[in-house]
């Protein structure tokens, strides 16, 4: 027999009689090996003899039956108050409506949440319904609402701009389809929309608390930017001067472009008084701007005029007749060979700002500097006062 | 409860049985009239007395095993009591199906109402030393040991064991505990614990050859601390 059968059996005769049980004498080496075993378990009699006190185990006991007398009365409420209280209404009965009608009418919770989930589904589903919509459309404003909700609903900051980026490669797809038909005033609007959209989501990616989310999502951006930017060049030729003007702002945003204009300036060459001049002579026409290149012509107010002197990458030079530039508003402006334009509205004129009128303002064109329709900026503004 | 013993061992606890010293248990039981599975449905359907007979059945065996672990009286009976108040407000949840599985379940909530109470001590299990009150009230004082020399030497017996006890790995003290302590037989520990008979048998002996070197050792110490404080304090220093 092993020795663990042997103390197991040993044992478990002591435990029966409560004595220890002599070892077998045809194992006398098991003698030495298990008394001490033995004895060990011995040492654990206290704890096997042990028991509870007469006055906490009734005392337990009484606290246990008054936990269960408890519970079995929480079980009781529970029931009644899932299973037998009266369901309210939604409607109170006529009986039970206030007569007289001056207390406030109560208003069930249940309707609440039912208005609240209807209001709810209602712009989920003018979201999915809008989802097409072209910028400029009759449902363009909704769906833009439906964004501004599903924004508010979805916090997070990484899905924002993923929303916003969405957005931008939608109205970009807008604006190549209403290329496509020729619409110019809806490519323009979903260019500025696309704008928007674009500013939005840069704004969301930087606020991105994760680096890695945020070095991901710049990238992105960054990938869109670049495609975008190609089928906005792609797209000059099909505008007139004040789209292409917008186009370049959009690509000068991005960082696409140089070209920009800050400023015109008239001066008569014959020294005389420009007013005398204005029946015909021959005026210089000095644009500063940055981003000029040869090739580069001078616009008023959409034409090419007169004749390029001088070109650098900061300023133009053209001669440019009297009869040219007479009437009310101004607006200079520069053209690359690529189709891209940039004008200002800040023309001075012989130390005399011109009468400057600003064209009434495009929607969605941020842009102070030379956006068509912008209205001047502050700095231009400032400008032609103190040209005056 | 699969009676290895037949009905002759209805108490695992040892409640019933008389003890060496003819003491016997406070009444604790089992009604052999009921079936321990009909006094679990309907302790499960809220029957007060069916609660009653499981909890005067069970009381000692819960009891002893928060002893040996917390090797404190007071300690003891708060985690009894916290354990049978777990058992009354989850009796219905369990899927015990006979005593054997009901005591693994038992006394697995009272395993974790020690963890819990360790955990509250923030320390590894410390004894503390009974009051002569304590010591006298405690009822695992045999009667013989009424002697206050019988006390203090019971005391300190007790709490080396459980101090050993606490040095052994948690399946050596499982077994020593269900097997030596709480009175089951190899085959039920092994249902307890999940193991073979045979190698809950070789468990058992490994687990009390470490519980004598512990208890050995414990000793040793005292008895060199013994000799130590007996010398002069001349030689002492000379050490």
């Amino acid at each position: 027999m092993q020795p663990d059968e042997t103390l197991d059996r040993l044992l478990t005769a002591r435990l029966q009689r409560g004595a220890v049980v002599a070892i077998p004498h045809e194992q006398p080496q098991a003698d030495a090996e298990l008394a001490p075993l033995l004895e060990a378990a011995a040492r654990l009699d206290p704890l096997r003899e042990a028991r509870p006190s007469t006055e906490f185990a009734a005392d337990l006991e009484q606290r246990l039956m008054a936990r269960m007398a408890g519970l079995e009365q929480a079980d009781h409420v529970g029931q009644t108050r899932w299973s037998e209280a009266p369901v309210p209404a939604l409607i109170a009965p006529r009986s039970l409506r206030p007569a007289g009608g001056t207390r406030a009418p109560h208003i069930p919770a249940r309707l609440v949440w039912i208005s609240v989930a209807a209001a709810l589904a209602l712009t989920i589903g003018l979201g999915v319904f809008t989802a097409q919509a072209a910028p400029g459309g009759p449902l363009y404003s909704v769906r833009e609402f439906a964004q501004h909700v599903a924004a508010q609903a979805f916090p997070s900051p990484t899905a924002a701009a993923q929303s916003a980026l969405a957005q931008a490669s939608a109205d970009l797809a807008a604006y190549q389809s209403a290329i496509a038909r020729g619409d110019s005033t809806a490519a323009l609007a979903a260019l500025a929309a696309l704008r928007s959209d674009d500013a939005r989501a840069a704004q969301d990616i930087s606020a991105l608390q994760d680096a890695s989310a945020r070095k991901a999502m710049q990238a992105r951006l960054a990938q869109f930017r670049q495609s975008a930017a190609a089928d906005l060049r792609a797209s000059l030729t099909a505008l007139d001067w004040q789209g292409r003007a917008q186009v370049t702002d959009a690509l000068r945003a991005w960082g696409a472009t140089k070209l920009r204009v800050t400023q015109a300036r008239l001066i008569s060459t014959s020294g005389e008084d420009s007013h005398a001049k204005a029946g015909g002579g021959d005026l210089l026409l000095t644009v500063s701007g940055a981003g000029f290149t040869s090739g580069a012509q001078v616009l008023v107010n959409g034409q090419p005029v007169g004749e390029t002197i001088a070109v650098s990458p900061a300023q133009i030079k053209a001669r440019v007749a009297s009869g040219a530039v007479a009437g009310s508003t101004l607006v200079v402006g520069v053209e690359t060979s690529d189709g891209e334009v940039a004008i200002t509205t800040n023309v001075r004129q012989d130390g005399h700002t011109a009468p400057v009128t600003a064209p009434a303002a495009t929607p969605g064109n941020g842009s102070g500097h030379g956006g068509v329709g912008a209205a001047p900026s502050p700095t231009e503004t400032r400008g032609a006062q103190q040209g005056g | 409860m699969h009676h290895t013993r037949g009905d002759q061992r209805t108490d695992p606890g040892g409640a019933a049985r008389p003890t060496r010293a003819g003491a016997v248990g406070v009444g604790m039981t089992w009604p052999p009239a009921l079936p321990f599975e009909q006094a679990l449905q309907r302790a499960q359907a809220a029957d007060r007395q069916a609660m009653g007979l499981l909890y005067k059945r069970f009381l000692p065996v819960v009891y002893r095993y928060a002893l040996a672990r917390a090797g404190d009286i007071h300690a003891a009976e708060d985690i009894t009591a916290d354990t049978f108040f777990v058992i009354v407000e989850r009796i219905s949840e369990t899927r015990a199906h006979d005593e054997l599985t009901f005591v693994a379940w038992a006394l697995g909530i009272a395993r974790n109402q020690v963890a819990m109470h360790f955990r509250r001590l923030k320390t590894r299990p410390t004894l503390r030393p009974m009051t002569a009150d304590e010591a006298d009230s405690a009822n695992w004082a045999l009667p013989g040991e009424r002697d206050p020399l019988d006390v203090i030497t019971a005391r300190e017996s007790l709490a080396e064991v459980v101090t050993a006890l606490n040095c052994l790995t948690e399946e050596q003290r499982a077994v020593i505990l269900y097997r030596a302590v709480l009175d089951y037989s190899a085959e039920e520990v092994g249902k307890l614990l999940g193991k073979q008979a045979g190698a809950v048998r070789a468990l058992q002996f490994r687990a009390l050859g470490a519980l004598a070197r512990a208890l050995h050792t414990a000793e040793g110490d005292a008895e060199a601390l013994q000799d130590h404080l007996r010398r002069p304090r001349r030689q002492r220093k000379g050490e």
